[in-house]
C-alpha cells in the first residue's frame, strides 16, 4: 500500500515497530484527586496532539488525537513510572488488552520504549470535520472507565512537593 | 533534535526580532497566569525525543519561556521545573512547539536549597 505525503501544517509522529503484547501494563494517568479535572487535561491534550501529530493507519495520515501514557515491564511496579509525578495523589493503570477491548489503539511512539499514545478518536484525517469537544471528553471518560480502581500514588510528595522519593 | 540525555547543556536558540514578534501578538494564558507558572503543559507528554512538549499559546509571558530558560511548568497535577529546550516552528510560525525537559526535583526542593544556603537567588 502506498501512503501518501504526510499533510503539511502537521508533524509526522515516530511510531515505533513491533506489536504490543496486550498484557503489558499502562499507567494511564497520575491524576489529581478529582476525575473530572482528569477527564479534562486528557481531552484537552487530545486535542492539542491532533493540531500537531499525524500518524498513519491503515494508509492514511490520521490526526492524532493522543493520550500519552507509560508501560511499566512485567516484573516492574508502577513505581518506576509514577516517580516522575510526584505531585499527583492518584493513579490509575490498565492492561493494553482492556485498552484495546474498549475500542482504542495503543500506538507506540517516540524513542522512549515505554511510551505509547493512546488514540482516543480514530480515523479522522485532515479534511474531515474535527470530533466537537464533547466527543474528545467522552472519549476520555471511556478510557478513564477502563482502569481498575483509583490507587494512591506511592511517589506523592504532597501538595507543595516537600520531597521527591528515592529508591 | 537530540535525547535529553545528550548534551544537557545545548539550546537551540532563537532570533531576539522573532522574540519580540511573538511576544507583541501574545496574550497570556489565563491557566498559566491562575496557577502562578511559567507555562501549562501535561507532564505525561512525550515528544519523539523524550522531550516534554506544550505550545507558546500556554505561557504567561513569551520572554519568560526563550530557549534556554528556567521554568515553572503547571499543570492539574502540580508545578515541575523545566528547562526550555527550543521552539519548534515546523507546525506553526505563530505559536511554536515549546520543547521542555523536565527536571527531577520539585520547585520547592530547590528554593528550600537556595535558601538553607543564603543565595542572594533565593
Amino acid at each position: 500500500m502506498t501512503v501518501p505525503p504526510a499533510p503539511r501544517g502537521r508533524k509526522t509522529r515516530l511510531v515505533r515497530p513491533g506489536d504490543v503484547p496486550d498484557d503489558l501494563m499502562l499507567v494511564i494517568r497520575a491524576v489529581p484527586a478529582n476525575r473530572s479535572a482528569a477527564v479534562e487535561e486528557m481531552a484537552d491534550r487530545a486535542q492539542l496532539s491532533a493540531s500537531v501529530y499525524v500518524v498513519e493507519q491503515s494508509g492514511k495520515w490520521c490526526l492524532l488525537f493522543g493520550v500519552s501514557v507509560f508501560a511499566h515491564r512485567l516484573g516492574r511496579d508502577a513505581t518506576d513510572v509514577l516517580r516522575r509525578f510526584p505531585r499527583a495523589p492518584m493513579f490509575v493503570e490498565a492492561p493494553v488488552g482492556t485498552v484495546r477491548a474498549a475500542g482504542f489503539e495503543v500506538v507506540p511512539t517516540g524513542t522512549d520504549a515505554d511510551h505509547f499514545d493512546v488514540q482516543l478518536i480514530a480515523g479522522v484525517v485532515e479534511p474531515d470535520a474535527p470530533p466537537s469537544e464533547a466527543e474528545v471528553r467522552a472519549a476520555a471518560t471511556r478510557l478513564l472507565d477502563t482502569t481498575g480502581e483509583w490507587r494512591p500514588n506511592p511517589s506523592y510528595a504532597g501538595e507543595a512537593g516537600e520531597r521527591f522519593e528515592e529508591d | 533534535m537530540r535525547a535529553p540525555w545528550d548534551k544537557p547543556w545545548q539550546v537551540e536558540e532563537v532570533d531576539p526580532a522573532v522574540v519580540e514578534r511573538l511576544a507583541i501578538a501574545h496574550a497570556p494564558y489565563r491557566e498559566a497566569v491562575e496557577m502562578g507558572v511559567d507555562i501549562v503543559s501535561d507532564p505525561h507528554a512525550e515528544d519523539d525525543d523524550g522531550y516534554n512538549w506544550t505550545v507558546l499559546s500556554r505561557a504567561r509571558d513569551v520572554n519568560d519561556v526563550t530557549p534556554g530558560s528556567t521554568v515553572v511548568m503547571g499543570s492539574v497535577i502540580g508545578s515541575y521545573l523545566a528547562k526550555v529546550v527550543a521552539w519548534d516552528f515546523e507546525v506553526s510560525g505563530t505559536d511554536p512547539i515549546v520543547v521542555l525537559d523536565l527536571l527531577p526535583v520539585t520547585p520547592k526542593s530547590v528554593a528550600d536549597a537556595l535558601a538553607r544556603t543564603g543565595s542572594p537567588a533565593a
